[in-house]
């Protein structure tokens, strides 16, 4: 083998091979090999189909085919100016789902048929957020992350608001349009920081910030 | 009792010719190694693979119980504690094993680099070791999903909230990682066969081609 690796690696021209060496490139044997490694290779191929779209297959749907309207029961369970947590089950579900098929969001009825609904989810790493009325804020145990009552961003690590769910209400019930875990990849709206140290405008984003409009950072649209 | 021993040496010499195992372990358990390193300082590669071997029993032996679906995980871990017998000690075995396997292969990796041991002819030991703590990591993460009670379901909320981050393609990963659009039972399968099959598979093979490598060398 090694006079014939360094014959080839040569400079000179191929034709000056031995006679039996080239023949043997163009046998029967060399071309049967290549072609099973042909067809290996378009089996291989066939095969991988079937299983890298099993693998991709819950990555490939849409992400708002998950979602439908669920109720979260009716206005009467929730006190005007009341923040107030409530669990539905989500509409996507496989019957060996138990407990965790249930999930709890926050609903703010903020007057008559005006509420905001968020999701327990921080907008950092996903933990619970938990809403204490006496300081009118929501807080994250993780990494203190912290929410004003209409989940803008108060401080602490999160880059955002608290995600909030389409809601609407119909006849006595109030409806959110949920079925997918928000995370930033799907809610990726991401309202600027409260304070910015570096910039020359620093001085007018804070003054703007002091104005009493109600802020609303994940409000979407 | 001759007869039986000659037997016994006839028996192995059969399995021997066809095998050719035997001769060279006993050739690699033999081999001299020089006086210096006769030291404690080098018993952490050995300890996180006997750390391993542990492991894989362990872990063999808790699936005969655990049960793979997310609404009766945690039940089947109750059962497993309080129903049978030395459950719960198994359970904490691999629980602890686990805990003990990630310290001991940072040690083992901490002891490497300062002894300078992953210079030339050993760069690629070193860095398929590198693989390695990774997947000793993977696995006490998949290993604790596993239990799926509030610290696995905040804890994959953590990673997939970490995992959407990524550009372009973070909530495909999102996905992919659930295998669902919550956290819920095609998560947990996921997990298992990642914790059962897949990582496991990779990393024995690995480990086989690390200890072939540090014995090939010496």
């Amino acid at each position: 083998m090694d006079t014939i690796e360094q014959k080839t690696h040569d400079a000179q021209p191929v034709r000056s091979e031995p006679e039996s060496v080239r023949s043997a490139k163009h046998s029967r044997r060399a071309f049967l090999f290549k072609l099973s490694l042909l067809v290996n290779g378009a089996v291989g191929a066939v095969m991988a189909v079937p299983i890298i779209g099993y693998l991709l297959g819950p990555a490939m749907k849409k992400g708002s085919s998950y979602n439908s309207w669920v109720t979260l029961g009716p206005l009467s369970d929730f006190p005007e100016g009341e923040t107030r947590l409530v669990n539905y089950r989500n509409p996507v579900t496989t019957s060996w789902d138990g407990p965790t098929g249930d999930v709890p969001c926050w609903v703010r009825r903020v007057s008559g048929s005006t509420f905001q609904v968020f999701a327990i989810n921080c907008a950092h790493l996903g933990c619970p957020v938990r809403w204490f009325a006496q300081s009118k804020l929501f807080l994250c145990p993780c990494h203190g992350g912290a929410y004003y009552a209409d989940g803008s961003r108060a401080s602490g690590p999160p880059e955002r608001g608290l995600f909030e769910y389409e809601h609407r209400v119909q006849g006595e019930e109030l409806m959110i349009s949920a079925g997918k875990m928000p995370t930033l990849a799907n809610q990726a709206s991401i309202s600027p920081p409260l304070t910015q140290i570096e910039g020359a405008d620093a001085a007018k984003r804070l003054r703007a910030l002091e104005r009493p409009e109600p802020r609303c950072g994940s409000c979407q649209g | 009792m001759p007869g039986l021993r000659q037997r016994g040496v006839k028996l192995y010499n059969w399995f021997e010719q066809r095998l050719g195992l035997g001769a060279p372990s006993i050739e690699m358990a033999e081999h001299e190694v020089p006086e210096n390193t006769s030291s404690w300082w080098y018993v952490f590669g050995s300890a996180a693979t006997v750390l391993l071997m542990l492991q894989v029993v362990t872990g063999i032996l808790l699936a005969l119980v655990y049960e793979t679906s997310a609404s009766h995980a945690w039940s089947s871990l109750q059962f497993l504690d309080h129903n049978v017998k030395l459950g719960w000690f198994l359970r904490a075995m691999h629980g602890w094993g686990s805990d003990f396997m990630v310290a001991v292969v940072l040690v083992h990796l901490a002891q490497v680099f300062i002894f300078g041991a992953y210079k030339f002819p050993r760069e690629l030991t070193w860095i398929i070791g590198v693989f390695l703590l990774l997947m000793t990591l993977g696995m006490a993460f998949t290993g604790q999903v596993l239990r799926f009670d509030q610290d696995a379901y905040w804890g994959l909320g953590i990673g997939v909230s970490i995992v959407s981050r990524v550009p372009l393609i973070g909530g495909w990963l999102v996905d992919l990682m659930l295998g669902g659009p919550i956290i819920a039972g095609p998560t947990l399968t996921r997990f298992f066969a990642l914790h059962v099959f897949v990582i496991p598979g990779i990393l024995l093979a690995c480990v086989g081609l690390h200890l072939w490598m540090v014995l090939a060398r010496d």
